[in-house]
């Protein structure tokens, strides 16, 4: 299934945004400003998701045109692209995403065709909308398919916090670098894993 | 194979003039005119890469005194080179050095508000231009300098802003007590032997590099001629020069050789380690335990027997500098951010036994050719000494010329015998700024046919 | 002086990772063709250009998606139908580093690759010489509007050096409890040198 590696899922969903010429702001200037206003690290609303690695939204305002002898077109509608690396399956992450931040996608998708706006209960909805606008990929590449971003975190944390232990225990005895080494050990084990957007 | 125009093309660029002294002098053009009568009078003595004769005894005949020029952009736009050329030239040259600090990792110590008085506010703006003048001895470096400020202050309107000396030590050693200049580009296209110089991997093994990585109008590695500057009659031939004044901290090398050498258990190891080489020069990728100087004689070593840095760590100055096939991919990786190293030790040799210190005026002006400064110089600065990932060394910097502000470290991986056991890796911690900079900027150093042009006005680009 | 820089406004740029989007024009012929690659991919065909990426080490995750001139979604009747003649090429990355150093390295490391990619599309220049393809690609790129990373500050070399380590650790720590000093010390350096690549520095 080429939207899948591993157990990585990458996601492409093109959103058709309302067009209103006669009005202003346009929809998808409103789309811009309100990405633009959003954090992008460790207080950004994706960071509530905890199998999303990687997303980005990109407004398409029309195909680009290759120049004579190539044919010269143009999309009708503006498209609001949407691509996401995540765990799992496509409808867990989604259902996370209605469910832990209905209104950040509220004031994305309510300038998109076809969108019934996300409240409780209804994550459902919000699947099916992104599966009519999903695109299947073609062909998906993951460097490190089989990590959830779980382990992700948990690992980079534990190699940020591993390598000046370990620089410190150098010349100690070996009994010292035992008890030292077996206390990291434990409370990297007891360590909640870290906020996703803070790595 | 094309042979290169070597008498159009300025000297020391493809092949290094090796002369112990040298100054470089800055001067300032009050206007164009000013500028163009000085280029007059110089130009028909500029040296080029043309190949010296032979006497019959066999000596090269070298004539005393060297003479080279380059223009920063400011330089260019003083000389009255108009602005539709002005634009073509690469954007990081149009910049300066001063501008590219965030790019070089010139903070803290080497912050631009911090070099040297030449460099700094308004004076670096003056600078327009760069006069190298080497010699063979310091009588002819004198004799040189004479030479030159006659003809200078003969012209109404060229402004001697300062000038820096340079004298090379014994055995081509710098401050820190390695010697340098081992490995540069073997460039195609020219008759000079190859010494320690190498070029690129192919199938067919070393051969030289593509001369459009070093000349302005010339193939290059990406099989294009590439540059963007206009006109072809003033780019062709010339070449980018970064000139950098870089100040050794030699006491703190010491102390740290000493102090994290014995905890090592090897203060020379150590120093070899973080170079890459032992302090003659032997490479330890090809002798990891001694120095041996018969390894000297050939350059073209490879890290395919060596992929993780057991004897030659993947954070060390050489191997970062050039990584040679280290990066996989045969070398291609490497290929186009090839730099040629010219340059001297600035300031009086410290002797090897004492302390030495960390204050006074002794560094090694380092200057770099390229066809692209941001494609090649920066791109090493950047990505390759202040950066560690592409050696999947995270922000691991160079452990000689990193920016570190004391919290720098330099990972020596341990080895493993045929019979199991290991030697663990060793992790240094806390490492200082070695080398900080003190000035400098991006110069263009046009061909004989470009100082021509720029000494007649003759940039037309209609 | 130098200029006050803020990464704030670098829109495909999220700390260590940038975004790369471009979309290019297909006639229905390459385009077909290009499918039945990408199809035939999934059978093991054409792998070597995953393994040149991952070798590459520099793109957490990369993806190619062909749009076809019928497939743009229409989700309401007021929604005007297109009328395209051409299928569109969607290719969306994650890569560490420059822009120039990205496609530097396509370039030179993985020309076959990119042919094999982008040959489909309408007045690709080719991956060889650099310059005409970086033209290509710059003129068919989209800026970002929003880009999130949950690991901002980590490359994929960062995150699978780590991942490594993590996985070597929990294996050495669990043994190491019963370990006598004697013992821990032999295994302790063993460990250490079996993760002695995965110690460079990452995080803010």
């Amino acid at each position: 299934m080429p939207n899948r590696s591993g157990q990585a899922y990458g996601l492409t969903a093109l959103s058709p945004i309302i067009r209103d010429t006669g009005r202003t702001p346009a929809h998808e200037t409103e789309i811009r400003e309100f990405l633009g206003s959003l954090d992008r690290e460790g207080n950004s609303p994706f960071s509530k998701i905890p199998t999303m690695h990687l997303c980005r939204w990109t407004v398409i305002d029309d195909v680009p045109y290759q120049a004579h002898p190539a044919h010269e077109e143009h999309l009708k509608s503006k498209y609001l692209m949407f691509t996401a690396n995540f765990d799992g399956d496509r409808d867990t992450t989604l259902a996370l995403m209605a469910e832990h931040i209905p209104d950040t996608l509220n004031a994305i998708y309510r300038h998109c065709v076809g969108f019934e706006p996300v409240g409780v209960g209804n994550s459902q909805a919000f699947c099916r909308y992104i599966a009519r606008c999903q695109i299947t990929t073609s062909l998906f590449f993951a460097d490190y398919p089989d990590a959830r971003l779980s382990d992700v975190l948990r690992a980079l944390q534990l190699q940020r916090e591993f390598v000046p232990m370990m620089a410190r225990l150098q010349g100690q005895s070996p009994a010292q670098v035992q008890q030292q080494f077996l206390a990291f050990a434990e409370r990297m084990q007891n360590a909640p894993i870290p906020r996703p957007g803070t790595m | 194979m094309a042979e290169l125009d070597l008498n159009d093309i300025q000297g020391n660029i493809i092949k290094g003039y090796r002369y112990p002294f040298a100054r470089y002098t800055f001067v300032q053009f009050i206007n164009g005119d000013a500028g163009r009568e000085l280029l007059q009078a110089l130009t028909p003595h500029v040296t080029t890469s043309e190949q010296w004769a032979y006497d019959d005894a066999g000596q090269m005949i070298k004539p005393p005194w060297t003479l080279n020029i380059g223009f920063t952009h400011r330089g260019l736009a003083a000389l009255d080179v108009p602005a539709d050329s002005l634009v073509t030239f690469p954007i990081e040259f149009q910049e300066g050095m001063r501008a590219r600090a965030r790019t070089l990792g010139d903070d803290n110590a080497s912050d631009p508000s911090r070099w040297d008085l030449m460099w700094r506010d308004d004076r670096y703006d003056k600078v327009h231009a760069w006069i190298g003048m080497s010699a063979l001895s310091a009588a002819d470096s004198d004799a040189a300098t004479v030479w030159l400020r006659q003809r200078i202050e003969a012209v109404r309107g060229v402004v001697e802003l300062g000038s820096q000396q340079a004298a090379s030590f014994p055995g081509a050693t710098e401050h820190f007590g390695f010697r340098d200049g081992i490995s540069d580009p073997y460039v195609k296209g020219t008759p000079y032997p190859q010494g320690t110089r190498i070029g690129k991997i192919s199938e067919k093994g070393w051969e030289p590099l593509a001369a459009g990585e070093f000349l302005l109008g010339h193939a290059d590695e990406a099989q294009e001629t590439a540059t963007s500057v206009k006109p072809l009659s003033l780019a062709r031939n010339g070449t980018f020069m970064v000139y950098r004044k870089l100040h050794q901290n030699v006491a703190s090398f010491r102390e740290f050789l000493r102090l994290e050498g014995a905890k090592f258990g090897n203060p020379e190891l150590l120093a070899a380690k973080l170079v890459g080489r032992w302090r003659d020069g032997t490479p330890l990728t090809l002798s990891p335990d001694c120095q041996n100087p018969a390894t000297l004689s050939d350059n073209t070593f490879t890290y395919a027997d060596d992929p993780d840095g057991e004897r030659c760590p993947l954070s060390s100055h050489i191997r970062r500098m050039n990584p040679r096939d280290g990066l996989g991919f045969n070398g291609v990786l490497t290929n186009r951010r090839r730099i040629i190293r010219r340059g001297l030790p600035y300031g009086e040799l410290i002797p090897p036994d004492s302390p030495g210190d960390d204050t006074g005026e002794h560094g090694v002006i380092f200057m770099a050719l390229n066809a692209s400064i941001e494609r090649q110089f920066e791109f090493v600065q950047n990505s390759w000494v202040n950066n560690g990932n592409s050696f999947g060394l995270g922000k691991d910097m160079c452990p000689i010329t990193g920016s570190h502000d004391g919290d720098g470290r330099f990972v020596i991986p341990g080895t493993k015998r045929d019979d199991g056991t290991v030697t663990p890796p060793y992790v240094v911690t806390g490492l200082p700024r070695f080398v900080e900079t003190r000035g400098g900027d991006y110069f263009f150093l046009p061909s004989v046919t470009g100082l021509q042009i720029l000494a007649n006005r003759r940039v037309d680009m209609r | 002086m130098s200029r006050p820089f803020n990464d704030r406004f670098l829109v495909n740029t999220n700390r260590r990772v940038s975004a790369i989007t471009t979309l290019s024009p297909m006639h229905w012929w390459p385009s077909f063709k290009l499918r039945v690659v990408f199809f035939l991919r999934q059978f093991g065909w054409f792998t070597e250009n995953a393994d040149s990426l991952k070798r590459l080490s520099f793109i957490h995750f990369a993806r190619w998606v062909i749009i076809r001139r019928n497939s743009f979604p229409r989700l309401d009747r007021s929604q005007p139908m297109e009328d395209l003649k051409y299928d569109y090429l969607l290719f969306c990355s994650n890569f560490n580093g420059t822009w120039d150093q990205y496609i530097d390295a396509f370039s030179h490391a993985i020309p076959i690759g990119m042919d094999r990619a982008f040959g489909s599309s309408v007045k690709y220049p080719g991956s060889i010489p650099t310059t005409p393809f970086k033209h290509y690609i710059r003129a068919n790129q989209l800026d970002t509007n929003y880009y999130y990373s949950a690991y901002p500050h980590a490359t994929t070399n960062d995150v699978k050096r780590a991942l490594d380590l993590a996985a070597k650790f929990q294996d050495f720590a669990a043994r190491a409890r019963t370990m006598t000093p004697t013992e821990f010390q032999e295994e302790y350096e063993l460990f250490l040198y079996e993760v002695q690549n995965d110690l460079g520095a990452s995080g803010p």
